[in-house]
C-alpha cells in the first residue's frame, strides 16, 4: 500500500528536523497527483493519459465519451480525496483530545453514532439528504461525549477503545433493527455503505464533500496549530494557561462535524483515522500543526489508493475501500498497540 | 555577544538588583503583603473531607514546603490554590481576586504550576515541551518573539538543558525530562510558582540543584511553594514549612519550629531524634538507632 511505502521512505532518509514537514507535505503531494492522475485513468475502461490531460484543460472540447467516464470518475475521485483527510483530521483531533494513539471515529463509536442517527432519519422520518448529514454530526456528536463520558472514570487508555468498540456495536445492532425492517435490497445497499463503499458516489456528494471540506479543513489546521498544551496532560495543560476541557470539547465537535458528510456520503471508513495519524507522527514528529496537514494527506491517499485498487486489481469483483483499509488497519492497529511504550 | 537582559534570570544574581531580574513580573509592590491566600478552604471527593477548613497565605519571596504524610491533601490543596479544583467553601484569593473568576489564561500569567506527572508523549521535542511554558503569553498571532525566546532560553539555562533541545522526550532519562518540565514552568515566568513534587525522579545532585532554584526563584521576589516529601531537604531549602495531616494543618513557620520531634511523632506516628545540622534538621528513626 502505499501509506506503506512513505513510511519506509521516512526511516530511510534522514532530513533535518526542521525541513521534515516541508518535504514530506510536498513528496505527499506528488503522489496525491499520480495516484489522481492513476484513478482518472483506471476502471473497467482504461483511458489514455493524453485523454485525461485533454479533458482536465478548460476551454477544450473533448472526446464525449472521454467526459462522460470522467463525469463517472471525478466525483469519486474527489470524494476519496476529501474524506480521507477529513477522517483522517478527525482521527488526529480525537488521539489528541483522547491522549491515546488508538482513537479513531470508527473505533471510539462516532461513525456509528452518524450512521445511526442518518440511517434513522432516512429510514424512519423520510428525511431529505441534506438534513441528514446535520443529523449525523448530531449523531457523532452525541456518541464521542457519551463514549468520553463512560470512559471518564477508566484511567487505562484501553478502556476507552473498548467503551468505544462497545457503544459502537450498540448502534450497529440498532441499525441493523431498522434496516431489517426495509427488505432484502434496501439491505444490501446499506450493507455496501455501512463498509464504505465510493460505488455509489454522485456528483452531488462530491460537491457536499467539497463544501463542507472546504470549511472544516482550514479549521482542522487552524485548530491544530493551538492544540499542543493538551498532549501535556489536562492539569499540566491547565497550568500553563490552556483550558483543556473547552478545547477538548470544541475539538470533539469538531472531530464528529468532520466526520459527519462523509458518513452521510460514502458510509464509515474504520481505521483510517488511525492509521493516517500513525504514519504521520512517524513522518513529522509530535507537533500537532504538522501533523494535521501530513495527516489529511495521508488519509487522502489512503482513501483513494484503497479505492482506486478495489475498483480495478480484483476485475470483475469491485472491493469496497472501506473493506481494504480495515485489513491494513487492523494490521497496523496490532503493530501501534505492540509498539507503544508503556508511559513512564 | 550581546548580554541579554534576560541573563539575569541566572541564578548567581544577587538578590539587590530585584527590578532587573523580575523584568516583567506584575508586581503591584505590595512587598510583604500576601499575594496567594487561602480562606477557611474545604474540600472532599464524594463525602470524604480531604481538606477541612484550612486558611493560609504566602508572601513574595518566600520559598514555603508542604509536608505531610501521603494522602494528608498536599497535593489537594496545590491543586485548589492553582485552580484545578474548586474547593467546596472558603476561597483560595489572589491578590484578593478569587482564583476561580480568572480565566485560565490570566491565571497562568501570575501563577505557573508544575505538575506530579508527566504525560507529554515520547515524541515531543523538549524545545516544544519547554516553549509550551510561554502559552499563556502568546497570542494568536504573536507567537515565539524574542522576549519569549530569551524567555525559554533563560529557563532552560537554569535547568541547564540547553543541550537537549533538539531531543525528543522519550529519549529522556526521568532525571532530565523532569528538569525539562521545571523548564518550562520557568519560561512561563510567573510570580507564583507551585511545584508538586518536583525532585521526583531526580538524583542527588539535581534535588539540590532544583531545589536551590526553587529558593533563589524565590530570593528573587517570586512566591514559591513545593510539595515535598523529604523532611531534610524542606528544612534545607525552604523558609517556612507548613506541616499537614488529615487535612489540615499541624504546624506553619521556620523549618527548626514546625520539625520537631513532637510533630513528627504526632503526624507520621514515629519517634525519631532530631538533630540541627545548620538551618537544616535531620530526623532519624529512633526504631533505627537503637
Amino acid at each position: 500500500m502505499r501509506g506503506e511505502i512513505t513510511l519506509r521512505l521516512g526511516r530511510a532518509v534522514h532530513l533535518p528536523i526542521r525541513l521534515r514537514p516541508a518535504a514530506v507535505i510536498s513528496s505527499l503531494f506528488v503522489l496525491l497527483l499520480a495516484t489522481s492522475i492513476a484513478g482518472l485513468q483506471f476502471g473497467s475502461t482504461a483511458i489514455a493519459l493524453a485523454d485525461i490531460l485533454h479533458w482536465l484543460f478548460p476551454f477544450k472540447a473533448s472526446d464525449p465519451e472521454t467526459g462522460s467516464i470522467m463525469g463517472l470518475r471525478w466525483p469519486r475521485i474527489v470524494a476519496a480525496l476529501l474524506g480521507g483527510a477529513m477522517v483522517a483530521a478527525s482521527g488526529h483531533l480525537l488521539q489528541i483530545v483522547a491522549r491515546n494513539g488508538l482513537a479513531d471515529p470508527g473505533l471510539l463509536g462516532i461513525s456509528q453514532g452518524s450512521m445511526a442517527a442518518i440511517v434513522i432519519g432516512a429510514a424512519v422520518f423520510g428525511l431529505a439528504p441534506s438534513m441528514l448529514v446535520w443529523l449525523g454530526l448530531a449523531g457523532g456528536f452525541a456518541t464521542a461525549i457519551l463514549v468520553m463520558t463512560l470512559a471518564y472514570r477508566l484511567t487505562s487508555s484501553s478502556g476507552l477503545i473498548l467503551v468505544g468498540l462497545a457503544v459502537g456495536i450498540v448502534l450497529i445492532a440498532a441499525i441493523e433493527i431498522v434496516m431489517v425492517q426495509g427488505g432484502i435490497l434496501q439491505f444490501a445497499r446499506w450493507l455496501s455503505w455501512s463498509h464504505g463503499s465510493l460505488t455509489a458516489v454522485s456528483a452531488s456528494n462530491a460537491a457536499m464533500l467539497i463544501l463542507w471540506g472546504s470549511f472544516l479543513l482550514p479549521v482542522s489546521l487552524i485548530a491544530s496549530s493551538k492544540v499542543m498544551p493538551l498532549l501535556l496532560g489536562h492539569e499540566q495543560a491547565a497550568g500553563i494557561g490552556a483550558s483543556p476541557r473547552k478545547l477538548s470539547l470544541l475539538l470533539t465537535l469538531l472531530a464528529a462535524m468532520l466526520v459527519a458528510p462523509v458518513v452521510a456520503a460514502i458510509g464509515p471508513i474504520s481505521f483510517l483515522g488511525l492509521i493516517a495519524a500513525h504514519i504521520a507522527r512517524r513522518l513529522v514528529g509530535e507537533r500537532p500543526g504538522e501533523v494535521m496537514p501530513v495527516t489529511m494527506l495521508v488519509g487522502a491517499l489512503i482513501l483513494l489508493a484503497a479505492d482506486t485498487a478495489g475498483r480495478t486489481l480484483f476485475l470483475p469483483v469491485v472491493v469496497p475501500a472501506g473493506i481494504l483499509i480495515s485489513i491494513a488497519g487492523v494490521l497496523i492497529f496490532l503493530a501501534a498497540a505492540r509498539l507503544a511504550r508503556p508511559r513512564r | 555577544m550581546p548580554v541579554r537582559r534576560e541573563a539575569s534570570w541566572r541564578p548567581s544574581r544577587p538578590r539587590s538588583d530585584r527590578a532587573d531580574v523580575l523584568p516583567d513580573m506584575t508586581s503591584d509592590g505590595k512587598q510583604g503583603g500576601e499575594v496567594l491566600s487561602v480562606n477557611e478552604l474545604s474540600f472532599g471527593y464524594g463525602g470524604n473531607a480531604v481538606l477541612e477548613a484550612l486558611s493560609l497565605g504566602f508572601r513574595p519571596g518566600e520559598f514555603v514546603a508542604i509536608v505531610g504524610p501521603n494522602g494528608c491533601g498536599k497535593s489537594t490543596l496545590l491543586k485548589i490554590m492553582a485552580g484545578l479544583l474548586k474547593p467546596a467553601h472558603g476561597s483560595v484569593l489572589l491578590d484578593n481576586q478569587p482564583v476561580g473568576s480568572l480565566s485560565r489564561k490570566k491565571l497562568a500569567l501570575h501563577m505557573a504550576m508544575l505538575a506530579q506527572s508527566n504525560e507529554a508523549p515520547d515524541g515531543m521535542l523538549v524545545a516544544d515541551l519547554v516553549g509550551m511554558g510561554r502559552y499563556a503569553h502568546e497570542g494568536w498571532l504573536s507567537r515565539g518573539t524574542s522576549r519569549d525566546r530569551a524567555h525559554i532560553d533563560a529557563a532552560m539555562r537554569i535547568m541547564e538543558v540547553a543541550d537537549l533541545a533538539e531531543r525528543r522526550v522519550g529519549e529522556l532519562s526521568g532525571g532530565q525530562l523532569q528538569r525539562c518540565r521545571m523548564a518550562m514552568a520557568l519560561a512561563q515566568n510567573a510570580r507564583i510558582l507551585l511545584l508538586d513534587e518536583p525532585t521526583n525522579h531526580l538524583d542527588l545532585k539535581y534535588q539540590y540543584s532544583l531545589l536551590d532554584i526553587a529558593r533563589r526563584q524565590a530570593a528573587g521576589g517570586r512566591s514559591v511553594v513545593a510539595v515535598l516529601h523529604d523532611l531534610t531537604l524542606a528544612s534545607l531549602y525552604a523558609d517556612r514549612i507548613i506541616l499537614m495531616s488529615g487535612g489540615t494543618v499541624v504546624a506553619d513557620g521556620a523549618p527548626v519550629d514546625v520539625l520537631t520531634p513532637a510533630h513528627i511523632s504526632a503526624v507520621y506516628g514515629i519517634a525519631t531524634a532530631a538533630m540541627p545540622f545548620g538551618r537544616a534538621v535531620v530526623h532519624l528513626p529512633e526504631s533505627a538507632l537503637e
